[in-house]
């Protein structure tokens, strides 16, 4: 039977957030100090880098699966988050350059990004651009 | 887009779940279509006629129809 684009995409992106949350535990339980030689820079770059880049494409892959509603949802949560999250950003970075307000790396703009559209996952029922969908 | 596929649907006793599989599309779609929360493409429009062996008009109400009536 068919896996179910819908279903593939929440267990494949649940798996990266396991990957994620290991490299994370992996980095900080590190008592022999391993990840922190010079020569594991790179490689501890990559270990981050790899759930991010998979998540990109394990969208991808959902939008070439899924049907025109779905794909429509995704794209319309996509366009939301990115306009959420953006100005947001820019919001605090000024903050950060006028006012007190504690500095933030920018390694958190896509956790944030991910959570806001789970958010919106729940928001946005209708496909259309309207104020009420 | 406003429609009579809940109708069609349901004089064939089929499900949401089964009309998706029929259409290609999920039950997400079908309801969302059925509760007119997406103008479905032409390309669906037609598959539902088809489907149903009526003209995509009969289907779907044709919003600048309205309008022009307005």
């Amino acid at each position: 039977m068919r896996k179910s684009p819908n279903i593939e995409f929440l267990f494949l992106s649940i798996l990266l957030a396991l990957l994620w949350a290991a490299t994370v535990t992996l980095v900080a339980l590190d008592s022999a100090g391993v990840w922190q030689l010079p020569a594991a820079e790179w490689l501890r770059v990559a270990l981050f880098a790899l759930p991010v880049f998979g998540m990109h494409v394990l969208v991808f892959h959902y939008l070439r699966r899924t049907d025109e509603f779905m794909r429509a949802i995704a794209a319309k949560n996509f366009i939301l988050t990115t306009l959420i999250v953006l100005s947001t950003t820019m919001v605090y970075g000024i903050a950060q350059l006028v006012a007190e307000v504690p500095a933030v790396s920018m390694y958190w703009v896509a956790p944030v990004f991910w959570s806001v559209y789970v958010v919106l996952t729940f928001l946005v029922r209708g496909s259309r651009f309207s104020a009420s969908e | 887009m406003k429609n009579i596929l809940r109708e069609l649907r349901t004089e064939r006793d089929w499900s949401q779940q089964e009309l998706g599989e029929r259409l290609g599309v999920s039950r997400q779609a079908i309801i969302a279509l059925e509760t007119d929360r997406h103008d479905p493409s032409l390309d669906l429009a037609y598959r539902i006629a088809m489907l149903f062996e009526q003209p995509v008009e009969a289907i779907f109400e044709n919003p600048h129809r309205k309008r022009a009536r307005r």
